[in-house]
């Protein structure tokens, strides 16, 4: 499984990466992005290749460019569009999740988080894919 | 509607801002869930004093409060809990253990404000800031609340602190 990990903190995507791999994700490829404006720049130079990614994760509270952001533009310009995109991120507010999920988020995790809480959210997207 | 969400908020949750318990809470579940440690409350909070070895994270909170998450805690605990989020022994203060403990208190804050439901969609979140040392003063408008508390980690004390203004 390739994944595309979006976070500030380069802790956290450690963080992420291991807990993918202890709920059983296959993890053969992890690209990582400081912030929303770097995914896009990933994802813009992966178009066309195939498959880009599997799964997209993505921290929201970020500078340059937040999470919520990064998924609307990807929206906007058709990047990765069958790519699965997961937030992780301490802002679990309700309108931060329906703006999310308005902009094709498939699923919505809040820290601090459970290895479980990972599997539950990922697996049946990548399942799906 | 953030407005009304914060007119209620002054009227009737004070006490519930105040309440250490939600802190409590937070601080068990980031530590426990995301650090892999217990903590316990001790009775004494760490204070800057003179230690130059002192650490401070701080997150800005905005919207129906305007006001500060900080974490103070030595260099030495700073690293061990840099070490156990990162599941891997670090040594020294370095980039990995600012960063690191700047995300803790950006759970802290988000773990916090999660569980005061006024808060959870009102109430923004800054990125993290970490400042090295005591020689620093902190300006601010006089704080309508605060919430403080000391904890302890492995042998490290660490005190977390919420301070501000409820609009």
């Amino acid at each position: 499984m390739k994944v595309l990990i979006v976070d500030d903190s380069s802790m956290m995507r450690k963080v992420v990466e291991r807990a993918l791999r202890q709920a059983g994700v296959n993890l053969t490829e992890v690209i990582q992005a400081n912030n929303g404006a770097e995914a896009l720049a990933v994802l813009r130079d992966a178009a066309g290749s195939e498959p880009a990614f599997d799964l997209i994760i993505s921290d929201i509270n970020m500078p340059v460019m937040d999470g919520l952001e990064f998924i609307e533009q990807r929206k906007k310009e058709g990047l990765a569009p069958g790519v699965p995109a997961v937030m992780i991120t301490t802002e679990g507010s309700t309108p931060n999740v329906m703006r999310a999920l308005a902009a094709g988020a498939k699923g919505y995790i809040c820290k601090p988080f459970t290895t479980d809480q990972i599997k539950a959210c990922v697996m049946p997207l990548l399942s799906a894919a | 509607m953030a407005a009304a969400i914060a007119g209620e908020l002054a009227s009737t949750s004070m006490s519930t801002v105040t309440d250490a318990v939600y802190l409590d809470q937070a601080v068990e579940e980031v530590f426990g869930l995301m650090l892999g440690v217990p903590v316990e409350v001790v009775g004494e909070e760490l204070q800057r004093g003179e230690e130059t070895a002192m650490m401070t994270a701080m997150i800005g909170l905005a919207g129906a409060i305007s006001g500060t998450c900080a974490m103070l805690v030595r260099s030495d605990g700073a690293v061990h809990m840099a070490s156990c989020m990162a599941g891997t022994e670090l040594n020294a203060v370095d980039e990995t253990v600012l960063d690191g403990l700047g995300e803790i208190t950006n759970m802290l804050a988000g773990a916090w404000k999660a569980k005061i439901p006024e808060l959870n969609g009102a109430c923004m979140l800054s990125v993290p800031t970490v400042v090295t040392g005591t020689q620093y003063e902190v300006h601010r408008r006089a704080p309508a609340f605060l919430v403080e508390r000391g904890y302890r980690v492995g042998e490290h004390l660490f005190t977390v602190r919420i301070y501000g203004v409820i609009h």
